[in-house]
């Protein structure tokens, strides 16, 4: 007959109208993401042994690593930054990890002003922690 | 309530009449009905840019406008306020007379339809006695100023666009006029005051289903709307006659375009849904909520349809519509007779 | 007291859009000045009470006419516009005529005693015009229909041209 699909189209935006909306008001409603996400990069430092496996990995070359040797010539983490303007994302660092210290977090919200702002530097040993360390050689 | 706006008027009238002299009270009161029915299109096209937008979004699951003003309720006067901001730009190629005229000419049809609408009991500017054909014949001079503008601005877009307005636009008149032509016989009057008396018992659109259906979709192809949208198909012709215009002269066909979209839903009101009667509300509040109920079925449609082809538009209605509303008014007359 | 001022400013609009008509160069503009005389007359219906006839002159004058024109004139369009409705080797010739039938017509407008009617006009128009229409004249107002559908059907068949018979 004429005019069924008509009908049937007009009910079908008729019942979504009704319906739910599904946008997400972003800056004061924050997007529910998958566990899996890939947003920023975290760094445990603690299991971190600054085997510089992730930044061999690193198709971009985006994980800067410094380190010292210890008095038992064991390799002590100094330094870790990540230049995020070249990251993008594949996760070959956080697979490769024999530690497990890096990790995804759902902090998508990289955007910044300036380019010197895209190096985020994970960590940081204190100065003092650095000569202690070498300082003992 | 029910006479709120009579009263205003009234009062308006002997306020004038007791300050001016001679026939000028007369002048001013109908300045008064102009100014009125300018400032009641004005403000529904600037909500129904909102409503639309609003309607859109919900039918696509989305929120719309929700960031200017309280549920983004002054989105409208933004942008409004940004289009008036925007550079006046005129193409150098363009008949640059033509091209300005056409942004003003648009709007005057619009304004002039209103001035027989009858917006409640007693509520009407001037109760022509040829009210209905009137409608028409106004109506019918709005597809000047499309061409105008599709012509003057020199741009193959525009100038196609301005060709499908005409064509469709005429084409559709057609049935539009005979679905009227059934109520008219049925009345027995043009006059509008007379169409909507006629309606007390029973709405036209329960005597003349059919002429409704035509006029509805008439209208729809008038007001370039919904699936019959193709004199501006932004795939295909970016904004068709708008092309080239920018800044208030753009705002000005899209004041033009809603504010023919509130006449021809009010026209409806009076012609199939029993004027501005029903119960317990007063008469005024009834017509602005059966005007707003056309509108509604209006965009629905267009948020619902893809765009007609234009072989199948030109098809539909000369194969289709026309043969139908006249087969209607053959069998109306009939009826008339028999009963 | 309103009237004859919108009169005047009317009529005075109205010779001028004919006279620009007439003149324009650009074949466009003279079917844009064409509709504002056309409404220009629709006014001065109005002032003849005759409302039904002012509606039906820009309905069909103004409304489809002006607009079959306008399609006309762009389906012969030139690469210059400026010069599309240019004058032609009768100029002083049409001038002449011209001139002749507007003193003869004006002679007869200033000569003819004018008999101002007494009778109100009628309240409604349309209802009386339909009677006349279709009741005493019905025999030449149905021979009319049937001459445009004639004229309509000879296009279509001009237009799309007779099939060669086998």
């Amino acid at each position: 007959m004429y005019g069924q699909g008509l009908v049937k189209g007009l009910s079908i935006t008729l019942k979504h109208f009704f319906g739910r909306a599904v946008t997400e008001q972003y800056p004061e409603q924050k997007p529910v993401l998958s566990p899996r996400f890939h947003g920023m990069l975290a760094l445990d430092a603690v299991r971190c042994n600054a085997c510089g496996t992730c930044a061999n990995w690193c198709p971009n070359g985006v994980i800067q690593i410094e380190s010292v040797r210890d008095a038992n010539k064991k390799r002590v983490l100094t330094g870790y930054a990540l230049d995020m303007q070249y990251c993008l994302f594949c996760g070959l660092c956080v697979e490769s990890c024999p530690q497990n210290a890096l990790s995804w977090t759902q902090d998508f919200e990289l955007a910044c002003y300036h380019r010197e702002d895209t190096l985020h530097k994970l960590y940081q040993a204190e100065v003092s922690q650095v000569e202690a360390a070498s300082g003992s050689e | 309530m029910e006479n709120l706006f009579v009263n205003l008027e009234a009062s308006l009238n002997r306020f004038l009449t007791a300050t001016l002299p001679g026939s000028l009270p007369n002048l001013a009161m109908a300045l008064a009905s102009v100014v009125v029915i300018l400032l009641f299109v004005l403000t529904n096209v600037v909500w129904l840019v909102y409503m639309e937008r609003k309607v859109a979004a919900y039918m696509q699951d989305r929120l719309g406008p929700n960031r200017v003003g309280p549920r983004g309720l002054l989105q409208t006067v933004a942008d409004v306020l940004k289009l008036l901001g925007k550079e006046d730009i005129v193409p150098v190629a363009a008949d640059k007379w033509v091209f300005k005229i056409a942004a003003v000419t648009v709007l005057i049809p619009t304004i002039m339809l209103f001035a027989v609408i009858p917006f409640g009991n007693n509520l009407i500017s001037i109760d022509l006695n040829i009210g209905v054909f009137y409608f028409v014949a106004i109506s019918s001079t709005a597809t000047i100023s499309f061409l105008m503008a599709g012509w003057a601005s020199n741009n193959k877009y525009s100038l196609l666009g301005g060709m499908r307005v005409v064509a469709q636009m005429i084409a559709y008149e057609i049935p539009l006029v005979f679905s009227l032509l059934g109520v008219v016989m049925l009345a027995g009057s043009l006059k509008m005051s007379d169409i909507v008396a006629a309606q007390k018992d029973v709405w036209f659109i329960v005597l003349q289903p059919v002429a409704f259906l035509i006029y509805f979709i008439a209208g729809t192809a008038e007001l370039n709307r919904g699936p019959f949208d193709l004199p501006e198909a932004e795939q295909e012709l970016i904004a068709g006659p708008f092309t080239e215009y920018s800044g208030f002269r753009y705002a000005m066909f899209f004041l033009a375009e809603y504010g023919n979209m509130v006449a021809i839903s009010a026209l409806a009101v009076t012609l199939f849904l029993g004027g501005p009667s029903g119960p317990w509300l007063p008469s005024w509040m009834w017509f602005v909520i059966k005007v707003y109920v056309m509108i509604f079925l209006f965009m629905w449609l267009k948020w619902t349809l893809p765009r007609i082809r234009l072989d199948h538009m030109m098809q539909f209605n000369w194969k289709f519509l026309l043969p139908l509303s006249l087969a209607n008014i053959l069998l109306t007359g009939i009826a008339i007779k028999l009963f | 007291m309103v009237s004859p001022v919108v009169f005047w400013v009317v009529a005075v609009l109205l010779v001028a859009a004919a006279l620009a008509m007439v003149l324009a160069r650009n074949i466009v503009h003279s079917a844009l000045f064409l509709i504002v005389s056309f409404i220009g007359y629709a006014v001065l219906y109005l002032f003849l009470e005759a409302d039904f006839l002012a509606a039906v002159q820009v309905l069909v004058y103004a409304g489809a006419v002006s607009i079959l024109l306008v399609f006309a004139v762009m389906l012969t369009r030139r690469g210059n516009m400026q010069e599309s409705n240019l004058f032609n080797n009768y100029k002083v010739t049409g001038a002449l005529i011209a001139a002749v039938l507007f003193l003869l017509i004006g002679n007869m407008v200033l000569n003819t005693s004018w008999a101002i009617s007494s009778i109100a006009a009628p309240e409604s128009t349309v209802g009386p015009l339909a009677e006349l229409l279709l009741g005493k004249f019905v025999v030449p107002f149905e021979v009319a229909a049937i001459l445009l559908l004639v004229a309509m059907v000879g296009a279509i068949i001009v237009a799309r041209g007779v099939k060669d018979s086998k």
